[in-house]
């Protein structure tokens, strides 16, 4: 990391703030889509668990707007930790693919982690 | 910000540009798609409908919301049995046919349970008398329509007896002394002398809404409005980018370049 005030970062506080949120999403996001697809999709098209469409309809929904505020608090994150826009989309799309999520949100955070304990000049 | 400064990559800007377009383009149309599925039509158009008595469409005792016709009974076909009131014989004028005024031909069919249903019985030309009221017992065939609203009438001034400015129940009602649906229907083929009046209103499929596909379109539009901030954010970048190889312009910030640029390597 090179100099500058705790990695260039205004306001750590607020930093850690997004950060969590950011986490708290990923994780809600993340789990509706792993139930999603290792329960709901196969209720629904296999006939597993009993089958029909019971955990598509609340969890896929319900996934749909948590994977809505995933995203703005992926931008909000990226925002205040000046991530390229590259970063952001990664991020955007790695919210889709089933336990990829989890990947993106450890690399994420120990990133951003990293960025906020980055030694002061 | 710096919009005009040299060395902005404009080919990249300009593929950032089209890639974010086709984004929009496809999240949008997806958005319009699961929105029409979230729409359901759950019958048929009214005028697909079988006839139905006309009975089973408008209720003469009804009142309140029940009275009032729902979009897919309009324009329902109905079937009309009953026998005409001899003392309701009225011409509607001012109605234009074809663009030649004329007037309606109006009558009351009295069903059977003794309620009336008011039916436009056809369309004479101006100065013309319609042809008199069929006596006995008449089958007719003709579509339902809502009652029309006074205000519908081009004038307020009287008019001679034997007619009136409007088709409604509220007018009606003042010259008989028997329950008057609150609706009309047009007789689909009326008598000789007369033209059939076309519906004005052709009525509606109901629809029952999907919140699952509608919340699908809203979602698909939330992620077509993220495209376009992304390649705000993404323009922005590359005119920066381009903006610190130009020595006069100060990098934005200390950590551009240094901890954002590191990490998204690390991906």
């Amino acid at each position: 990391m090179s100099a500058g005030t705790a990695g260039g970062l205004r306001s750590q506080a607020k930093v850690r703030a997004a950060l969590t949120r950011y986490r708290v999403m990923a994780w809600l996001t993340g789990i509706g889509l792993v139930v999603l697809v290792c329960v709901g999709m196969p209720q629904e098209y296999l006939g597993a668990f009993g089958g029909g469409d019971g955990v598509t309809r609340v969890v896929g929904v319900a996934h749909g707007w948590l994977y809505v505020i995933l995203l703005i608090t992926t931008f909000d994150l990226g925002n205040r930790v000046r991530w390229p826009w590259k970063r952001m989309l990664l991020t955007a799309l790695a919210g889709t693919v089933p336990f990829l999520s989890f990947y993106a949100e450890r690399k994420n955070t120990h990133a951003v982690q990293a960025q906020l304990h980055a030694p002061v000049a | 910000m710096d919009s005009e400064r040299p060395g902005v990559p404009k080919g990249r800007v300009a593929v950032l540009t089209v890639v974010a377009l086709l984004v929009v383009l496809a999240c949008g149309g997806l958005g319009v798609w699961q929105w029409q599925r979230g729409n359901v039509v759950i019958t048929e158009p009214p005028a697909r409908q079988p006839v139905a008595p006309v009975s089973e469409i408008v209720d003469a005792g009804a009142s309140g919301a029940a009275a009032v016709l729902s979009a897919d009974e309009v324009g329902h076909r109905v079937e009309v049995t009953g026998t005409f009131d001899p003392d309701v014989d009225l011409l509607v004028p001012g109605r234009a046919l074809d663009g030649v005024v004329g007037s309606w031909a109006l009558g009351v069919v009295v069903l059977a349970d003794g309620s009336g249903v008011p039916v436009v019985r056809g369309w004479v030309p101006e100065g013309t008398l319609a042809p008199a009221l069929p006596t006995g017992t008449v089958d007719l065939r003709g579509v339902v329509q809502p009652p029309e609203a006074s205000d519908l009438a081009p004038s307020t001034a009287a008019l001679p007896a034997g007619q009136t400015w409007v088709v409604s129940a509220a007018d009606l009602i003042n010259r008989v002394d028997y329950p008057v649906a609150n609706a009309y229907v047009t007789d689909t083929a009326p008598a000789a002398g007369l033209r059939a009046v076309p519906p004005d209103d052709p009525g509606q499929a109901t629809r029952r809404l999907d919140w699952r596909n509608l919340a699908y379109a809203g979602q698909w539009w939330v992620f077509a409005l993220f495209a376009v901030v992304l390649w705000f954010r993404a323009v922005r970048d590359e005119r920066r980018a381009a903006g610190e190889d130009d020595p006069g312009t100060p990098a934005d910030g200390p950590v551009h370049g240094a901890g954002g640029r590191d990490m998204s390597g690390a991906r």
